[in-house]
């Protein structure tokens, strides 16, 4: 165990490092303790707390954000890991101000949530989803949102709003359903 | 979902929340969300016994540890927080203190001994780490029958026999009933301790301002004012001083409806400290010390009639209560409630109860959805498919034989059913599923070894629980009204401030909705307010379904007398008498004289700005403040769930097939959001049925302490439901609403249990506990396979 | 729940990276995907003094065919695995493993070596690696070395690794073309570790099953070749019944042990139904393979 009587230097690299990473396409610089996980620098740091802790150790995927288009779970990744790359959080989804995106719209239309705590990070890997997957069946649905966990809903208004989303999406594409 | 609503009523239509695009964005606003200047951060040490005499808590190293500015410990509460004391009226009812942080005892793993400030959550967790406790172990009693064993180790020194409470009471002739029963059913059956877990742990940031004094309280929490009443109570300040507000709350489920240890705790560091103080629970301090409900045994006997007929029940219930009381709910809420209901929707005059709530070195117990009706209908309605089998009956003939058909009905224990559906529900199964069919499938596929069940249960939910009815179970506050302001502003729209508070069911949306059809205007146009005990009129919060009935009562009365107010104003202006005026389509118009009329905006506009127009006996404004208490004993609403599974023989894994709920909840306000409750109910109900327990080993240590081991229910977790709705109105309430949070939780383990029970029958396997694992199932069968093997031997 | 503190130190090459764990000695642990390691430090089980962090050592990342193997460099992605043609075609019991590893977001950043370094006695990997027989080659400052798969998986969350080594590739013997594959597991919930698996690769001819390599996990401090069930099912025919009899040797195999989700009795037993399924799925694998080409 490191002894923790020293006193702490802010420039030793091992310790804290100037990152910086872009989120949401926004470039972000910072001086940030190395231990602090990427999901707390997202919240406290960069002031983004759409990300949400549920557990902090991996399984809820509250913290889910999407690291270069991949769905990956921020409480298990430090910040100094995210330097020089790119990140989106929920609160980059929305395609403008005022604007919802197709899944967005999907889960409102659908009532695809309830406390809204778990709705970020299902919002997010829905939409990668759909963005590989554009018709997924009910069953790859629920398959590869399962690492994702709901406790108010239930599940099946979320399934829905997933398949609304992906109609959705088709039909902006201009291809038929 | 519609955007707006069909006809002109917004009530009945699944109206789109208005509430969503902030959850939906990322902007809504969790207490772990906001940032206060100079904020510190708590973390906990905690006992890692569960009995132990605390002899030292040493925090020298930890005042050592980088950025930690203090470490408290139960010495620094004396003269600012005084022992949480849950009192209750109840003959026998053994009160217990319960310290904020513990002082010479520790009686449960997890239990709060010192708290630790820091500049961050890390720099606290270090402290945490660097504190040494000295704790010198005690028995641990965590069984039920351990604890109230002659000699036990006692918890509580001024708690004889480990007892929290203890009651024994009759209802009608049992003994007749049982000496006139043609056959007795005797079954014991058990239910495991599980734990709510909202997804969102719970979290606060208390500030203390001196210049007040005043206590601001920023919580996860589900009743702000009933919270504001318990830090009055025990830190010895006025409520005026204290402040509690609720923002967007993560789920509750009950968990967030007490006053914790950690709440007093974070206020008594910010005194002290002079700063504003964070705490976050984390998942395994969530885990461990947020309140864990259903860990039940309940053993009991039907007197029976040949035909079926239930002619009377005994039942002994026992509840593992954990080693404190909660405040304000007390140690008796689990195991009493559960009592009241186990006759559930069936006619059934004669009933006995010992109940018993005992003290055991565990997390404390609270009222978790559903509160004991869980397991009052896991008893009654695996009964109903015991005696089934023991006739040779189908298990809904029984059901159809014993079930309550006309209204009122007052059960044994003083529920009055007003009106329901109980009856036509079990038909309805009856004809969703194909019962006579199914048999005959069922008994083909068992010939090719394929084993598929039937399961169902029913039950009725007593919801919003009246003020007598409430006053009945001992608590020193009666929960039994609730309160709405509603203002008009002088842009004709509306603010409603209302005591209940929305942790998921779209309060937003749904009082809205009422007000908006109180008012004749588009919900769009009324806000609803909550959470603030500083906006809000005193209000109880949101638990026991009671928040459509209780705050929607309440609303309503709030606009009946706005609305009357309107007229009024707007008689005066328009020079007409109230009695010919109507509000329709917001506006005050001349009833058959269409265009004089003043709009709804106009009126508000005159209330306000414009007071010389009104005559002397009306005061300027429109708005109103009221309190509702609704009818006692409470709401009914029934529902009946059954499901289809399949028991893979080979490893004992169950898949559901099919999940029909067929529920009635009275009037509802928005279908799609009782959907919702329903379907989130049945998972958490599935999840106890299967999935979800809270593990102690012999010792008292908890096993199942992070998402890895207590399991909830995910996407392949939770089948496809269908939900099916009847309608039976509440005679007595506003708008004869009923209440329905907490039914989808109460059915599925029957449901589970009955299936698996009925899948298996061939085997003779009784499914009389809960969790059913695979592992369970196997073991069983592999027993009825050597018994088998012995039997043909000999 | 948060970590404790560490020093962290990130390289680019094999080198530094091997250097800096030499430097830092026992309290130093590699972190790849951090999907095992992060939760505990995170919970407060592991403490470790610093971190390497091996995520942008490029030269571990990929999948290429060599000398009749396909060679993976320790950090290639889960992911990357499930997605890749060429181990699809060349290791297809890999592929088949991958979908029942944990989650999506866990695949993405989760590593080959990051996963057989970890050493968790219920995970798929580690039984893959030994079902077909793999080779693992380790660095340390000293120099490399290679480490049969046999030898490689001891005890629970301890490999054959040392302190100092780190674990730079995985070289898989290409499976003969109609081998067929076959994964079977039971977990309390989709995704979650095994309460009991196995993985299993076999070769028809004629009709009769002519090699057969199982393995079973989550029964034991380490995944365990059922040899016995390998030798009883080698020139058995495919019928149900033959499969059930190979099957039956598996139980006295496995040291499986009790815990919150699963009796080693229930491990036990579940295992030869899980047998008896993997090499009947093998066997319907070969077949469609042997159909295709």
């Amino acid at each position: 165990m490191t002894t923790t009587a020293e006193p702490i230097d802010e420039r030793d690299s091992a310790l804290h490092r100037v990152i910086t990473v872009t989120v949401n396409g926004r470039r972000y610089t910072r001086l940030v303790s190395t231990r602090k996980t990427l999901a707390d620098f997202i919240r406290e740091d960069l002031g983004l707390t759409g990300t949400h802790l549920g557990c902090e150790h991996g399984v809820c995927g509250a913290c889910t954000v999407r690291l270069d288009g991949a769905v990956v779970r921020s409480c298990l990744m430090f910040a100094v890991q995210s330097d020089r790359q790119s990140l989106e959080t929920i609160e980059g989804v929305a395609p403008e101000p005022g604007r919802l995106s197709h899944v967005q719209q999907a889960f409102w239309d659908h009532h695809g949530l309830q406390c809204g705590f778990c709705t970020p990070g299902m919002v997010l890997a829905a939409t990668a989803l759909l963005e590989r997957n554009p018709d997924p069946t009910e069953a790859e649905i629920r398959e590869t949102l399962a690492g994702n966990l709901c406790r108010c809903t239930g599940y099946q208004f979320i399934v829905e709003s997933v398949k609304a989303a992906g109609a959705a999406m088709r039909a902006d594409a201009g291809g038929a359903s | 979902m519609s955007a707006g609503f069909e006809g002109n009523k917004a009530v009945g239509a699944s109206v789109r929340r208005v509430e969503d695009p902030r959850y939906l964005e990322g902007r809504a606003s969790y207490v772990d969300d906001m940032q206060l200047p100079g904020l510190l951060h708590l973390a906990f040490v905690r006992s890692n016994s569960a009995h132990a005499e605390l002899r030292d808590v040493d925090v020298s190293a930890a005042l050592e540890v980088p950025g930690v500015m203090g470490v408290y410990t139960a010495k620094d509460l004396a003269g600012l927080a005084r022992p949480v004391l849950a009192e209750s009226s109840l003959p026998g009812y053994q009160a217990c203190a319960r310290p904020s942080l513990a002082d010479d005892r520790v009686r449960f793993v997890g239990e709060a001994v010192a708290a630790v400030l820091a500049e961050s959550r890390y720099d606290a967790e270090d402290g945490v780490d660097a504190v040494v406790l000295d704790e010198e172990p005690l028995p641990a009693v965590t069984e039920i029958d351990q604890a109230v064993a002659d000699g036990a180790p006692l918890i509580h020194d001024d708690m004889p026999g480990n007892l929290h409470n203890h009651f024994h009471l009759v209802e009608g002739d049992v003994d007749g009933a049982f000496a006139e029963a043609d056959l007795v059913v005797e079954r014991e059956f058990r239910s495991q301790r599980v734990a709510p877990v909202p997804l969102e742990p719970r979290s606060m940031i208390a500030r203390w301002d001196p210049a007040g004094p005043e206590l601001t309280l920023w919580i996860s929490h589900q009743a702000p004012h009933m919270l504001r009443t318990g830090l009055s109570r025990f830190m010895d300040l006025p409520e005026s001083a204290i402040r509690v507000v609720a923002p967007d709350v993560g789920g509750g489920f009950g968990a967030k409806l007490i006053l914790y240890p950690e709440d007093v705790v974070a206020a008594v560091a910010s005194r002290l400290s002079g700063k504003p103080v964070k705490w976050v629970s984390d998942r395994r301090e969530d885990l461990l010390t947020t309140m864990h409900a259903r860990e039940q045994i309940h053993r009991v006997q039907a007197a029976v009639r040949a035909d079926g007929r239930v002619l009377g029940v005994r039942v002994k219930i026992m509840a593992s209560n954990g080693a404190y009381a909660i405040w304000p709910m007390t140690a008796g809420l689990d195991s009493g409630q559960a009592s009241e209901n186990i006759t559930g929707p069936y006619d059934i005059s004669n009933y006995e109860r010992d109940v018993y709530a005992v003290c055991t070195n565990k997390a404390p117990m609270g009222p978790y959805r559903g509160v004991g009706r869980p397991m009052a209908c896991f008893t009654i309605e695996r009964l109903m498919d015991e005696i089934a089998s023991e006739i040779g009956v189908e298990p809904l003939e029984v059901r159809r034989r014993n079930v309550v058909r006309s209204y009122p009905h007052e059960t044994p224990t003083g529920l009055r059913f007003e009106s329901g559906s109980s009856a036509e529900s079990i038909d309805m199964i009856e004809e969703l599923f194909g019962v006579g069919d199914f048999r005959i499938e069922q008994a083909r596929l068992r010939e090719r070894g394929v084993y598929r069940g039937l399961g169902v249960a029913a039950m009725v939910e007593h919801t919003a629980l009246g003020p007598e009815e409430v006053s009945r179970k001992g608590i020193d506050m009666v929960l039994g009204m609730e309160s709405a302001g509603i203002s008009v502003e002088p842009d004709g729209r509306v603010t409603v401030r209302v005591g209940s508070h929305s942790h998921g069911q779209g309060h937003e949306t749904t009082f809205a909705q009422v007000v908006a059809d109180e008012l004749s205007i588009p919900h769009e146009d009324v806000r609803i307010r909550f959470g603030d005990t500083l906006a809000v009129p005193y209000g109880l919060g949101t638990w026991a379904s009671r928040s459509t009935v209780y705050a929607g009562g309440a609303a309503i009365l709030a606009a009946r007398a706005v609305k009357d107010k309107a007229l009024r104003i707007a008689a005066h202006v328009l020079e007409a008498s109230p009695g010919d005026l109507e509000l329709v389509d917001g506006a005050v118009r001349v009833k058959g004289s269409p265009a004089r009329q003043l709009s709804f905006r106009e009126v508000a506009y005159t209330a306000i700005h414009k007071p010389n127009l009104l005559p002397p006996e009306i005061e300027p404004g429109l708005d109103a403040v009221s309190r509702y208490r609704a009818p006692d004993p409470g709401s009914f609403t029934n529902a009946i769930h059954a499901a289809l599974i399949e028991v893979d023989i080979a490893t004992g894994v169950v898949s559901i097939d099919r999940y029909v709920v067929i529920e009635d909840c009275g009037v509802m306000i928005n279908p799609k959001i009782v959907d919702g409750q329903v379907h989130g109910g049945v998972a958490q109900g599935l999840g106890h049925a299967m999935l979800e327990e809270m593990h102690y080993d012999e010792h008292g240590q908890p096993l199942t302490t992070t998402f890895m081991d207590y399991l909830l229910p995910g996407f392949n977790e939770v089948p496809k439901m269908e939900v099916h709705h009847l309608e039976s109105p509440s005679p007595h309430s506003l708008g004869g609403f009923k209440g329905m949070g907490e039914g989808g939780a109460i059915n599925p383990p029957a449901v589970i249990a009955n299936a698996v029970t009925d899948a298996l029958e061939p085997f003779g396997i009784r499914v009389d506990s809960t969790p059913v694992t695979a592992d369970w199932i196997l073991a069983r069968l592999a027993e009825a396979d050597e018994n088998a093997t012995r039997a043909q031997e000999a | 729940m948060k970590p404790p503190r560490f020093r962290y130190y990130d390289a680019e090459t094999i080198d530094e990276a091997v250097t800096l764990l030499a430097e830092h000695g026992e309290g130093a642990k590699v972190l790849a995907g951090g999907q095992s390691l992060v939760p505990m430090m995170s919970l407060r089980l592991a403490y470790p003094d610093a971190l390497v962090d091996v995520n942008r050592v490029s030269e571990l990342d990929y999948v290429s065919r060599r000398d009749g193997e396909l060679a993976i460099g320790a950090l290639t992605r889960h992911a990357t695995l499930e997605r890749s043609p060429e181990v699809a075609r060349d290791c297809p019991l890999l592929s088949a493993a991958m979908r029942w590893v944990a989650h999506e977001a866990i695949r993405n950043r989760g590593t080959m070596g990051g996963s057989l370094a970890h050493a968790d006695p219920a995970a798929e990997l580690p039984a893959v690696a030994l079902a077909l027989g793999a080779t693992l080659a380790a660095s340390s400052r000293e120099g490399s070395r290679t480490i049969r798969v046999e030898e490689f998986f001891r005890m629970p969350f301890v490999s054959a690794l040392r302190d100092d080594e780190l674990l730079t590739e995985v070289c898989l013997p290409v499976q003969p073309p109609g081998a067929g594959s076959a994964v079977q597991e039971i977990a309390r919930r989709h995704g979650d570790f095994a309460i009991a698996g196995v993985v299993a690769s076999v070769v028809v001819e004629d009709d009769v099953v002519a090699q057969a390599r199982i393995v079973s996990f989550a029964t034991g401090p380490a995944p365990v070749r059922l040899t016995a069930v390998e030798n009883a099912v080698a020139g058995s025919g495919t019928g149900d019944d033959e499969l059930a009899a190979a099957a039956e040797p598996a139980a006295a195999e496995l040291s499986p042990t009790d815990d919150v989700h699963a009796t080693a009795e229930y491990r036990r037993r579940v295992t030869k139904v899980l047998v008896t399924r993997a090499l009947r799925d093998a066997i319907d694998d070969a077949r469609a393979r042997g159909e295709e080409r």
